[in-house]
């Protein structure tokens, strides 16, 4: 699998992922008509937006449920990570998948500069309905009780250990800096004395103007 | 420019046809853009009012919806979405921009009384609002803040129009739908005093003896009848609220707005001062300079422009750009508080075309401005907080500017210049 983190212009962060099936030519399209899931753990600082998940799903784009309530508005400090399981059908020996990501607003701190989100591999999970996996051994593919396709129906879907072939992802989002808390604050206060004087000269200039108007 | 001419000289109903026409295709656009992509026509707080609708029809309680944090009555008005059509809601936001135009072209024609040209020039105003990209884009959206925006000019309309013979129906009637307006949004709550002052009939100078100016400053019948209505509904509204839906309305509805702390990257000149304090300070200077220069002038515009009927459009207008320049989030959904009440004093500015055209590039210069850096934070993940926090006193800056420029050009009974008699402004 390679994993990465992925910005289109004009829009926001995607999580993608190219997965392939290293079969030999006697099992080539052993997968097909099975199911593959991944679940992602997103630490703290970045999450989803379950919302937009459901337009993408809406629209039979994606296939990503996060499992477990997701707060948008919370900041890093005080938000949990999340798992989110992405769903998507096997019709070949390849696959991309992607998830839509966003990153939680962090604590300033002094300096500044940017704070490191790490997101590690997820998990694979393949089900298939007519159970051909069940000759897979179990020591080596776990079952997992999940989601059949994100309702409440379950399904025993199987761990398949696979190798990454890329370094774990680092997002680096920018933060604020402490360190301008007086400069900001005595910038902020200065404005809107200066703004609020202004207003106020304006109306008593107003007002004196309009009382020696006369009618012509 | 011909044709632009014959365009506007068209009949008002002509033009009421002509905006709910051009409102319904954009709601069909929406519908066939939201089907085909990811970034939706639709404004997100609609599929919140329609979940919470659901939720209503259901016979749960609206606030099982995530993020719903309004009145019940809105998902009440929301309810058709489930049982007619989801674009019901819509449609009905767009047929109150249509009556708000109507009651903009009927309270300035009363405004405007006998003279000639006040038919022209009432008609010129409600154009105004019936083609602005904004009032349009807002309501065809399924933004709700339409619905407020509308009780509050249909409550200027009764205080100022005898539509009943009766004056106190129009007075109980103002009090009513102002009552209504603060139970949806609070920020009309400012409205009141200026509205309050109007019913007023103040003579008083520097030669006024202190007991007869204190005499006069006593609530009159009128203004006693306008707060006791607009202070029955209110409470009315609330308490019914409050008790179908418990503490969790009072929360959702008010406490939650009160108390929001989102320092996330906004307009507001507040933003990255909050940001860095993380809005837990517990004696907060700059909060607290911001919130006393905002009643200060919201005090001054009332006493100022309030306690004249013909100068409260103005004097509630002005207060809205205040609350908005000086709120501590600002989001463009905002703009339309203060944009709904500009037909009712656009005709009433002494400006030249060029003036008007600099203040409105102006303004969207310095919002573009702050959305480049605002996209360079948000998509290319760049470290430019203190340059948005530039942007963002640039445009505080820009509304205190443009409405220092429209107090010092506003000319009550100007109409657009097109006053024939060319008479100015009686001397006071």
């Amino acid at each position: 699998m390679k994993q990465s983190l992925y910005s289109a212009p004009n829009q926001y962060r995607n999580l993608t992922y190219h997965i392939i099936f290293n079969e030999d030519s006697e099992s080539k399209g052993i997968y097909n008509g099975c199911r593959i899931g991944l679940d992602q753990y997103l630490p703290a600082g970045v999450f989803v937006n379950p919302n937009e998940l459901n337009e993408f799903n809406r629209l039979e784009r994606l296939n990503a449920f996060p499992r477990g309530r997701v707060n948008i508005e919370l900041p890093t400090e005080e938000a949990e990570p999340i798992n989110v399981f992405i769903i998507s059908e096997l019709t070949d020996d390849e696959i991309q998948m992607w998830l839509p990501v966003h990153a939680r607003y962090h604590e300033s701190v002094s300096g500044g500069g940017m704070v490191q989100y790490d997101i590690g591999p997820p998990k694979m999970y393949l089900y298939c309905a007519d159970r051909r996996l069940d000759v897979c051994d179990r020591s080596v593919s776990p079952s997992v009780t999940l989601t059949c396709n994100g309702g409440v129906k379950m399904c025993s879907w199987r761990d398949i250990p696979y190798t990454v072939l890329t370094d774990p992802l680092v997002w680096r989002v920018p933060v604020g800096n402490s360190n301008h808390f007086y400069i900001i604050g005595i910038g902020t206060a200065f404005a809107i004395m200066v703004g609020t004087t202004m207003v106020i000269r304006a109306m008593h200039d107003h007002i004196l103007k309009h009382r020696r108007l006369i009618i012509r | 420019m011909d044709r632009v001419s014959k365009f506007i000289d068209l009949s008002f109903g002509n033009h009421i046809c002509i905006g709910l026409t051009v409102r319904l295709v954009f709601i069909l656009y929406g519908n066939i853009h939201d089907r085909f992509s990811v970034v939706p026509y639709t404004d997100v707080d609609y599929k919140v009012f329609t979940d919470a609708a659901r939720h209503l029809v259901e016979g749960n309680s609206p606030y099982l919806r995530h993020t719903y944090r309004y009145s019940p009555l809105i998902a009440y008005l929301m309810i058709p979405n489930i049982i007619v059509g989801r674009e019901f809601g819509k449609i009905l936001f767009s047929v109150f921009d249509i009556f708000l135009a109507a009651a903009v072209k009927s309270l300035v024609e009363r405004q405007l009384g006998v003279a000639k040209y006040a038919s022209v020039t009432a008609k010129y105003c409600a154009l105004s609002w019936l083609y602005n990209p904004l009032s349009i884009g807002i309501s065809t959206r399924g933004n709700a803040d339409s619905f407020p925006c509308f009780l509050i000019v249909l409550s200027i309309y009764f205080l100022q129009s005898n539509v009943f013979k009766n004056s106190i129906t129009n007075i109980v009637l103002s009090g009513f739908f102002l009552g209504s307006a603060i139970h949806l949004r609070l920020y009309p709550l400012a409205f009141t005093f200026p509205m309050y002052l109007s019913l007023g009939k103040y003579k008083i100078n520097r030669n006024t003896p202190i007991k007869e100016g204190l005499v006069s400053l006593l609530p009159n019948k009128n203004q006693m009848i306008l707060a006791f209505s607009c202070v029955t509904s209110l409470l009315f509204i609330t308490y019914a609220m409050y008790l179908r839906y418990g503490y969790e309305f009072l929360f959702e509805t008010y406490i939650y707005h009160l108390l929001r702390k989102d320092t996330r990257h906004n307009f507001s000149i507040l933003f990255y001062y909050t940001y860095l304090t993380k809005d837990q300070m517990s004696f907060d200077i700059v909060k607290i300079l911001a919130q006393v220069s905002k009643c200060v002038l919201l005090f001054l515009l009332s006493l100022n422009y309030g306690c004249d009927p013909k100068t409260l459009p103005f004097a509630m207008f002005a207060q809205a750009v205040v609350l908005v320049a000086y709120n501590s989030v600002m989001t463009s959904q905002y703009f339309i508080w203060f944009l709904s009440l500009l037909p009712l004093v656009l005709k009433d500015f002494k400006m030249e075309p060029g003036k008007i055209v600099y203040l409105v590039f102006l303004w969207i210069a310095t919002q573009c401005a702050w959305l480049f850096f605002a996209y360079q934070l948000e998509f290319k993940c760049r470290q430019v907080f203190m340059l948005i926090w530039c942007q963002s006193v640039m445009f505080y800056g820009s509304n205190v500017f443009i409405l220092t420029q429209l107090i010092k050009y506003y000319r009550p009974g100007y109409a657009f210049g097109i006053n024939e008699s060319g008479k100015g402004i009686k001397e006071k």
